[in-house]
Order: C-alpha cells, then sequence, then structure tokens
C-alpha cells in the first residue's frame, strides 16, 4: 500500500501518476501557452509560424521530468510529446534527432490507445477538412472507409504544399498513409519515417529506392513539424543535458547540440523545443562555453523549477496520502508523520518533492522518524549497496523493454546507442574508447596498453549497407585488428546473397573476428549507459533521498561489472584471443558455403529429436522449442549441437535446417 | 514602333538584394514591403523574398517589413528611460497596441521595467536605482506602519494632544530597507547586505544565483556564520529560496563552507530571488 511512496523517480511515460498542478504551474503554462499558439499560426501560414524554446533548469529530484509527464496528461492528443536524453561520448546529428521523434510518435497517447502518430496525421486531416480536431482518430476512421483514400490524401498534400514551400511532398504523404497501412507496412513506414534503413522487402513494399538521404533529413524534419503543428504539435524535450558535459574531452558535444537545436530554432518551424538540465550543470559548465549567438537561441526562455512552499508541500503529502485506502491509513494528517516532524519538514528550506517523498517512505515504513535538521551521516554500506543494485536492475528492466520494442518491430537497437553502449563500458573499463571522426573507417576505436582495436558495428537491415560496412571492415583488417558486431537475434537472413562474397573474404582476414551481440549483453550494455547518464544527472539516490556521487556509483558498476560476462569492452580490445568467451566464428549465410564440421556430440539430443519431427524449421524455432520443454538448456547448446550434426542436418542460410539424411 | 514586351517574371532573385534591403530596414526601423520587393518576381518569387527577409530576423507587419518591436523598444530604452505615453510614434512601423504588448511580455522577464514616477509610466532598462520587489515590499511595509503610526494620533476633540516616540518612527523608517543598502554600508543587517549581493549575482531570468558568490564580496563584514544564518533568515521570511546543490564535482570544500545545510545536511549551494509582488 506505501507504493505510491517508492514512486522518486518520475517515469516521462507513465500514465498514473499523482500531480499537485499548482507546482510548478509557471513553468507547464509557459510551455503550454507556446504548445497551443501553434494550431493557430501553422493556419495563419508560414510568416506566423515559428519554433520556440524554452529551458527548464532545477536541482535533481525538483520535477523537470515530472513536468514532461504533466503536460502529456494535460494535452492528451493535442500535442506530441518526444524526449530525448543525449548519448554519452556521441554527438546527436539530425538523423538519430528525426529517429528519436518518430520513436517517441510511435508511443501511445497519455490514456489512449491511439498512437501519437496517428494522432498528428488524424489532427492534420481534420484540420484541413474543417471537422474537429479533438477526435483525430474519428477522421482517421472516416476516411478509412472512403474509396479513394489516396486521391483525397493527395488533396490534402496539395493543400500544405501550396501554403508551405519546404515541405516534402513524399515524405508527407508516407507519413499520412502511416495510420490507414497494414501492420506490416507500418514497420516498414515507420522504419523509413524515422530515416533509418529499410531491408529489400519493406522497401520493395513501398515502392522506394532506399532510405531517406542525409540531404533529405532536414526536410524530412521540417515536414513533420509543420504537420503536426495544425493539431497535435511536436514537443521535443531534451533531458538530461548535464550528461553532454565530457570532462576532460572538450565542448565538442555542447556545441553539437548548440548547432543542432539552433538548426532546429531557426530552420524548422512549428516544434516547442524544451531543453532540461540541473541548474549548477548549466550556469557553471554549458552556458559559459556557449556563444553569445547559441546562448541567444537556448537560453531565448529560462525558467527555473521552484521548490515547493509550505503549502505545496502539504498538497503533496496529502495527494500521495489520498490514494491510499482510508481504511489501511493508520491516522489523520500529516500521517505518516507525527504533528512535530511535519512541522520540521514543512518549513525545512531546500527540500525538493523527491526528498519529501522519500521522508514520507521512511515514516510509512516505521523506520525512525529523522527530523530534516539532522545531518545524513554515513548510509550503512548494505543499504547502499541495496538501493544501487535495486536501481540498476531497474534499467536493466527497462533496456530488455527497450530491445523487446525494437524485437516487436523486427529491427535492431540503433547504430549510435549500441556505439554509446560500448564507450561508456570500454571507460568503465579503463580502456581508451573514441570515435573516428571525419571520413575514417569503423565505428568506436578502442585502446589497451599494446592492443588496438577498430569496432564496426554491422547492424543494417540492408544487405547493400551491410556489404558496404563489411568491405570497409575487410579494408580496415589489412591494417590492423577489426571486430565486427551485430545483434545475434537479427541474423543476415539466407537471402542476402551479396553478403556471401565479404564474408568469406573476412574470414580470410587473420586480423578479423566476428562477435554475436546477444540480447543479454545488449540489455545490460544499454542499461549500464543508461545507467551512469543517471548517475550524473543525480537521479540514482540513496534510501533517504540524497544523490549518490557519480563517483561511488562509477565504482560501484565498475565492481557489478567486472566479472559479467556482459562486459565485452575487454574482449573486444583482444581479438584473436579464440578463448575469448562469447567470440564468434564468422558466420556464413549460404547454404553451399555452411558446412558444419562434424562433431562428437549426443546422438540423440532435444534439438535433433524436434528437427526430426519438424522435418525443417528455422535455428529460432528449434530453440524456443527445446527451451519450452527444457528451460536450463541455453541457445548455445543448441547451436552447438545443431552445428555438430554434421551431414545429418542440411543448412539453408545460418537461419533454416532440415533432415538431410543419416544420424548425427 | 513594335509595342514593348513586359521582361519575364522570375521566381528567383539575388541573394545580394536581400542582405541590401535588410540593411535598409534596419537603418529605418521599418520599410513598405513594397519598396522592398524587387521588380520582376513572380507571386512565388515575392513570398520567397519576405520569407528570406525573416530568416533575416525581421518582422512582417500588414504591410510593412520592420525590426522587431520588442529590438526597437529594447534599443531605445538603452539609450535612457522613457515615457511610455507617446513612445509608439518614436518606434518605427510600431502601434500603440504592440507597444503594449511588446511592454508586457519583456516586463515578464524583468527584461524591461515599468517605473512609476509623478503617477506616470515611464519604462527603463534594469539600471539598479528602481527598487526591486523586496524592496517594494518594505516600502509597502513602511507604508502600512506610518498609516498606522498616523492613525494612532487619532486627534479628536474631546482627546489631549497626541505624539509619537522619535524611536518608533524611526524603527518604522528602519523598514523600508531599499535605498540606505549598499554593500559599504556596514550599518545594513547582514540579510541586506546579502540580499543586495544575491541580487547582483543573480541571472535576470531566472532569478538564480550560486551561494558562495554572493556571500563571498559581503564576508569582509561578517562571519561564515552571520552569513549562513542570514541567508536561512532570508528563506524562512520568503526572500529567497535555497536551493541543493546540483552540480558534479563543482562545489569545493570552500565554497560548500559559505552554504547553509538543508534537510538531513544538504548543502544549500544556490539561492532563487523570489519575486514578491
Amino acid at each position: 500500500m506505501g507504493a505510491v511512496f517508492s514512486l522518486e523517480h518520475a517515469d516521462p511515460w507513465s500514465v498514473d501518476f499523482i500531480d499537485v498542478p499548482s507546482i510548478n504551474a509557471h513553468a507547464s503554462d509557459a510551455i503550454a501557452s507556446r504548445i497551443e499558439e501553434k494550431p493557430g499560426q501553422a493556419h495563419a501560414g508560414p510568416d506566423h509560424l515559428r519554433s520556440s524554446s524554452v529551458l527548464v533548469l532545477g536541482p535533481a529530484g525538483s520535477g523537470k521530468t515530472h513536468l514532461f509527464a504533466r503536460l502529456r496528461k494535460r494535452f492528451g492528443p493535442a500535442a506530441s510529446f518526444v524526449l530525448v536524453r543525449p548519448e554519452i561520448g556521441l554527438s546527436m546529428a539530425p538523423r538519430h534527432m528525426l529517429a528519436a521523434i518518430i520513436d517517441s510518435l510511435h508511443r501511445r497517447c497519455h490514456g489512449l490507445e491511439t498512437r501519437q502518430i496517428e494522432a498528428v496525421v488524424g489532427s492534420l486531416l481534420s484540420a484541413v477538412h474543417q471537422t474537429d480536431r479533438r477526435y483525430p482518430m474519428l477522421r482517421i476512421e472516416e476516411l478509412r472507409n472512403e474509396a479513394d483514400l489516396r486521391a483525397t490524401l493527395e488533396e490534402v498534400i496539395a493543400a500544405l504544399e501550396s501554403r508551405y514551400d519546404e515541405l516534402d511532398a513524399r515524405y508527407l504523404e508516407k507519413l499520412l498513409l502511416f495510420p490507414f497501412a497494414s501492420p506490416v507496412d507500418r514497420r516498414a513506414l515507420l522504419a523509413w519515417l524515422s530515416g533509418r534503413e529499410l531491408d529489400d522487402t519493406q522497401l520493395k513494399r513501398l515502392g522506394l529506392a532506399g532510405a531517406l538521404a542525409d540531404s533529405e533529413v532536414i526536410p524530412a524534419l521540417r515536414t513533420l513539424a509543420v504537420a503536426a503543428a495544425f493539431g497535435a504539435p511536436i514537443v521535443v524535450a531534451f533531458d538530461q543535458l548535464e550528461n553532454l558535459v565530457d570532462g576532460d574531452d572538450g565542448n565538442d558535444r555542447i556545441h553539437a547540440h548548440a548547432r543542432l537545436v539552433s538548426e532546429l530554432f531557426d530552420s524548422v518551424r512549428g516544434l516547442v523545443i524544451v531543453q532540461m538540465a540541473l541548474d549548477a550543470e548549466w550556469h557553471q559548465r554549458i552556458s559559459p562555453v556557449l556563444s553569445q549567438s547559441e546562448r541567444d537561441r537556448l537560453e531565448a526562455r529560462k525558467l527555473a523549477l521552484l521548490l515547493p512552499g509550505a503549502d505545496e508541500r502539504e498538497a503533496l503529502l496529502a495527494a500521495w496520502t489520498d490514494v491510499i485506502p482510508s481504511s489501511e491509513r493508520k491516522g489523520y494528517f500529516p500521517w505518516p508523520f507525527s504533528e512535530e516532524g511535519w512541522l520540521e519538514w514543512r518549513g525545512s528550506p531546500g527540500v525538493t518533492p523527491r526528498m519529501l517523498m522519500i521522508a514520507c517512505r521512511e515514516a510509512f515504513e516505521g523506520k525512525s522518524e529523522l527530523p530534516p535538521a539532522s545531518p545524513h551521516g554515513s548510509l550503512e554500506h548494505d543499504t547502499a549497496e541495496e538501493r544501487l543494485e535495486s536501481q540498476w536492475a531497474l534499467h536493466v528492466d527497462r533496456a530488455k523493454a527497450e530491445l523487446g520494442d525494437a524485437a516487436a518491430q523486427k529491427r535492431g537497437i540503433d547504430r549510435e546507442r549500441i556505439v554509446a553502449a560500448i564507450l561508456c563500458s570500454a571507460h568503465l573499463a579503463g580502456i581508451d574508447a573514441s570515435v573516428p571522426q571525419g571520413r575514417k573507417p569503423g565505428d568506436v576505436r578502442l585502446r589497451h596498453g599494446a592492443h588496438e582495436t577498430l569496432v564496426f558495428v554491422v547492424q543494417q537491415p540492408n544487405a547493400r549497407s551491410a556489404v558496404a560496412s563489411l568491405n570497409k571492415a575487410i579494408s580496415a583488417a589489412a591494417a590492423e585488428n577489426v571486430v565486427v558486431l551485430r545483434e545475434r537475434r537479427i541474423p543476415f537472413p539466407a537471402t542476402w546473397k551479396s553478403v556471401v562474397q565479404p564474408l568469406e573474404e573476412l574470414r580470410t582476414q587473420s586480423r578479423a573476428s566476428w562477435f554475436d551481440l546477444d540480447d543479454d549483453h545488449a540489455a545490460h550494455l544499454l542499461a549500464l549507459h543508461d545507467f551512469l547518464s543517471a548517475a550524473r544527472s543525480r537521479d540514482i539516490t540513496d534510501s533517504r533521498g540524497r544523490p549518490f556521487e557519480e563517483s561511488v556509483v562509477r565504482d560501484w558498476a565498475k565492481k557489478r561489472a567486472a566479472a559479467a560476462r556482459w562486459m565485452i569492452a575487454p574482449e573486444l580490445v583482444k581479438p584473436g584471443d579464440a578463448k575469448a568467451p562469447h567470440r564468434a566464428v564468422i558466420p556464413v549465410v549460404a547454404a553451399e558455403v555452411a558446412a558444419p564440421t562434424p562433431n562428437v556430440l549426443p546422438s540423440d539430443g532435444p534439438a535433433w529429436r524436434i528437427l526430426q519431427e519438424l522435418r525443417v524449421a528455422s535455428v529460432e524455432r528449434i530453440v524456443s522449442e527445446v527451451r519450452a520443454t527444457q528451460p536450463e538448456v541455453s541457445r548455445a547448446a543448441v547451436m552447438r549441437e545443431l552445428r555438430g550434426a554434421g551431414q545429418a542436418i542440411g543448412w539453408i542460410g545460418a537461419a533454416i535446417v532440415f533432415v538431410a539424411g543419416g544420424t548425427p | 514602333m513594335p509595342p514593348r514586351r513586359a521582361a519575364p517574371l522570375s521566381d528567383t532573385f539575388d541573394p545580394a538584394s536581400v542582405a541590401e534591403a535588410e540593411k535598409r530596414v534596419r537603418e529605418l526601423g521599418a520599410v513598405p514591403a513594397s519598396k522592398l520587393v524587387p521588380k520582376g518576381l513572380t507571386r512565388t518569387g515575392q513570398a520567397a523574398f519576405l520569407e528570406a527577409l525573416a530568416r533575416a530576423g525581421l518582422e512582417r507587419t500588414g504591410t510593412r517589413i520592420r525590426v522587431p518591436a520588442d529590438l526597437q523598444l529594447v534599443s531605445r530604452l538603452a539609450q535612457g528611460p522613457a515615457p511610455m505615453k507617446g513612445l509608439a510614434k518614436r518606434l518605427a512601423g510600431v502601434t500603440e497596441a504592440e507597444l503594449k504588448r511588446a511592454v508586457t511580455r519583456l516586463a515578464a522577464d524583468a527584461s524591461i521595467l515599468v517605473v512609476m514616477r509623478d503617477g506616470k509610466e515611464w519604462l527603463t532598462v534594469p539600471t539598479g536605482s528602481e527598487l526591486a520587489r523586496a524592496e517594494l515590499e518594505s516600502f509597502r511595509a513602511l507604508a502600512r506602519r506610518i498609516a498606522a503610526l498616523d492613525k494612532s494620533l487619532g486627534a479628536g476633540k474631546k482627546t489631549p494632544p497626541r505624539t509619537l516616540d522619535r524611536n518608533d518612527v524611526l524603527a518604522a523608517l528602519e523598514l523600508f530597507s531599499g535605498p540606505a543598502v549598499t554593500p559599504s554600508n556596514s550599518s545594513a543587517t547582514p540579510a541586506v547586505r546579502i540580499l543586495e549581493s544575491l541580487r547582483r549575482a543573480a541571472d535576470p531570468q531566472t532569478g538564480l544565483a550560486r551561494v558562495p558568490d554572493a556571500v563571498r564580496p559581503v564576508l569582509s563584514t561578517m562571519s561564515h556564520e552571520e552569513a549562513r544564518s542570514a541567508l536561512l533568515a532570508l528563506d524562512s521570511s520568503g526572500f529567497i529560496e535555497l536551493r541543493p546543490e546540483s552540480g558534479i564535482g563543482l562545489l569545493t570544500e570552500d565554497d560548500a563552507a559559505l552554504c547553509p545545510r538543508g534537510a538531513r545536511g544538504v548543502v544549500l549551494s544556490f539561492a532563487r530571488l523570489i519575486d514578491r509582488s
């Protein structure tokens, strides 16, 4: 029943949170007024439609992320919310921005089944056809039954193009088609709209030649922003901007962020840009390095989040305890505090909502009700360990959910995300890691002592792009150690014949090796990245709500990662070590080059039994069938059995197996 | 003589003509759009030309292109205070209503101030001679106190003549700390001196000031302990809001020693000036 007191870290996408609207109403109203003016400006025409920028500053736990959740709730489908957090070690490019926007638009509107991207299209169609834009899905449902949908959409495109010169008609067309597309086409459209690469089948389905070119990304952003401004303006919230600060590595990422925001502000109409950062970090580390023109744009409107006053603290306590059934409450207001305890908390200076919630939890749990004036003291070691462990587990769960989302869309994790995670894990392991600049090949360069490796993250869903990356890796492997990395769950399909040749060539390179990134690696690496980002944003807190110092969190994470199998950076930096536990052989794709070597393995293994029943099946099917009956069997064990079955099993590419005759 | 043929219209224009037009607008403040658009452009070309001027930061009104009203206003006030009445006429292409909206916008974030002098509204950029919000509050307290003292005299026909104690009047006058407050004025209380120092250190938009930056300049007139107590007193009386440190490794031990502590020993290293209007 005290779960309400454990929500000290706001979930920006939560639909079920407690809000006291008067707290920081000035900030939510300032942003809301900018959102509300956009549809009017969009109707008035390009001379009137502008982007707005608001900078929100506050200490940790003051409610920056909560503000985002509150605005989502307030606007529902009448605005589209995008949350962007900087990747550690990487600068955000316009293409990355576009992907982040589309990913967020694919989320549901607050409390509705409607996705934000559907609300954008529905509101636009309602606005153009002058119907009620409060119900965007109604317009979509009406049009779904229309005989000549294409012609109607063409009219909408023509109407918009006649007023806004900067629109990209092709991008607008695909955006408008999204709500009417089949689930398969939706996946393809999402990938294309986000600027990601598509596989050949998806390209064929959409009748396209390739992904968005670099020169098309900014026009795509302009189109998206204008289209949304008519009914569901896009609010881009850059959160945790303190993560732009790069220790000793200079201010490149701060300037890159400033350039991106300036470009969005100057050349994209109709966005509401909200930047959120810790006040001290912004004032002392970010603002001083900005040029005057950057500062003019990024700090056009600065707002400080206010801490709750005495009355607002009372309102918070009342709101939190209200959700606990009266039969379960053990007293009246100010329960769970005593009168004396509450008087102290009510008037104590510098109390954030997070600190107050944690004090409530302690009082609720019957721990000795420490007066706020008492010093923090040193926490028991075990308590600190437990807190770090529980927050780490939360990040791992979130990363797994992210992987689940990507799997549902049948795509890999974004290359940039994996690169940022590798950089983060390498730095933690004391390995020098950098991103090759300019046109130099590779994604991450790792150096440790005498060892040096260039890592290529080959996540492409398209054979042509994958081949291009593999060829670059082959060229690089002639001169240095190279590791090619790809998520295990997205193997090269058997139909990608063009990949066979470069893989063969790669196999002949003594300095090249392959790394299969499995889900466990990926989830923990992404979690590590986000966990350390949160530590920098002072969001990893002890049981009393006080942020752990970043160095404490890093030390803990270092210990946690030392023996973990997912800590792949040390393994990546020493290629050629054949005994490395996760290093895989370079995969084979076509049946003619797949020649598994016979091996001595149980002749009646579970995989063989299932394959005999099915005769032909995907490797994934066999893995899942085996694990359904024997959960303790790992995927690697199944693969060993299949690869070791010799002539008994035939292979089509690396993903399909069939019974070829004989016994294993 | 063959009839003269009109030159064909074009969608494109020389980028230099945009720079020239922008220069002209910036010199004059506002120019009719019809006098800026080059001849021989199609409607699309004209729209693109005006769009280019908008991208250069100029505003388009019904018929004119002008330097944005806010910018004109702030530039004018940078030369010195000006009465609100009649000011619109001295700005190029700005109506009375637009001026009022600009004033409301800029005054909301204290970029400019509306100062009452002889019952008339004057506009100025902050110069330091205007009363701050906290000082206005002191002034109101003084006015209330003086009114109460005056009322207490209650000269009636049947009452003997009354007077006031000089010390009471002086104590009332002390309620107004505005004009007498400067760091060099050692008779001001530590709280007043720190408040003034915070005002000087504060960000004009957010009112946020770093506590060590505000305390250090006044340390010659008070001890660390006095400074910390004064900050806590200002917080509890609603003049400032003390805030916890949120930087990572930004606060040195020396700086931390200048900051008061809050709940659970948290270092309160930032202060926000509270608008008491």
